[in-house]
């Protein structure tokens, strides 16, 4: 199975197992862009870079998968970006060995640096940013 | 009883300054190609604004083609601190959204891609170190 696909999943279902992190998050996750409507703020994740680790037979041991994780708002709702960015950061700086449904499983998982972005310009008058972190996730697909 | 003594530290000490150079060069070079590789093009701006300065202190900035409009620009250069140090750098001011993402716009990754292809050829590179530094004798 994809392990970036098995990575999606996994940084979904955690982050939706989390009630303070879903109260804030009132518009949900969104893999990729949201719906344009959804109600502000909200998460976005997806894949910023990825590297496998191979054998000197190269035979892959596991992905190396560097995932973008960020609360995404206008400014005004920024006290709750920040509840969702110390959230997301609670739940992946340190994660130790964890068996995925479906077999394989998520090796490790910690912060590689943050983000931190205002848009380059405002939707509507209005200013939006974003605030996260960029995870590596080392997982061993099924 | 005698021994002959061997000292053939400062030969080594004498090569090992230039050894670096050229890896941390070579990987300097590589790094910006596989960023440039991975940019996105509308205008070609931006990938023309991805850069390198090697230890020696040659610079590719503001080699690529101008600002397509008045809005955007090159930020400032970054030089190496010393002489063993190489840059990368994306000088376009929008770089940034482009490689995030913004609320309207999906990330497009390119800088930590390119990043990651450097640090696996570093490794190569630095597997040459011992052949760089040469027979001594």
């Amino acid at each position: 199975m994809s392990e970036v696909a098995q990575a999606f999943a996994w940084i979904n279902s955690t982050m939706r197992a989390d009630s303070a992190l879903m109260a804030a998050a009132t518009g949900g996750l969104w893999l990729g862009l949201a719906d344009i409507g959804t109600v502000p703020p909200f998460v976005s994740y997806g894949k910023q870079a990825d590297t496998d680790i191979l054998t000197m037979n190269k035979v892959r041991l596991w992905a190396s998968l560097l995932m973008q994780i960020k609360a995404v708002g206008p400014t005004s709702t920024y006290a709750a970006m920040v509840i969702i960015a110390d959230r997301i950061d609670a739940l992946f700086k340190s994660v130790r060995p964890t068996a995925l449904p479906g077999g394989g499983g998520v090796l490790e998982c910690y912060r590689d640096g943050s983000i931190a972005l205002d848009d380059p310009q405002p939707i509507n008058g209005v200013q939006w940013t974003s605030l996260g972190g960029l995870y590596r996730i080392d997982l061993q697909g099924s | 009883m005698a021994g002959v003594v061997y000292n053939h530290f400062p030969q080594i000490a004498a090569r090992l300054k230039p050894a670096c150079q050229r890896i941390v060069t070579n990987t300097t070079l590589y790094t910006r190609d596989a960023v440039q590789s991975g940019a996105t093009v509308r205008t070609g701006f931006m990938k023309g604004a991805v850069y390198a300065v090697t230890p020696d202190g040659t610079s590719t900035y503001g080699q690529g083609p101008p600002p397509p409009t008045d809005d955007v620009y090159l930020l400032p250069e970054v030089r190496p601190a010393n002489d063993t140090t190489g840059i990368v750098g994306c000088a376009a001011n929008y770089s940034p959204f482009v490689n995030y993402g913004t609320r309207y716009m999906a990330a497009q990754p390119f800088w930590e891609p390119g990043i990651e292809d450097g640090n696996a050829f570093l490794d190569i590179e630095c597997s040459k170190f011992e052949g760089l530094l040469g027979s001594i004798t």
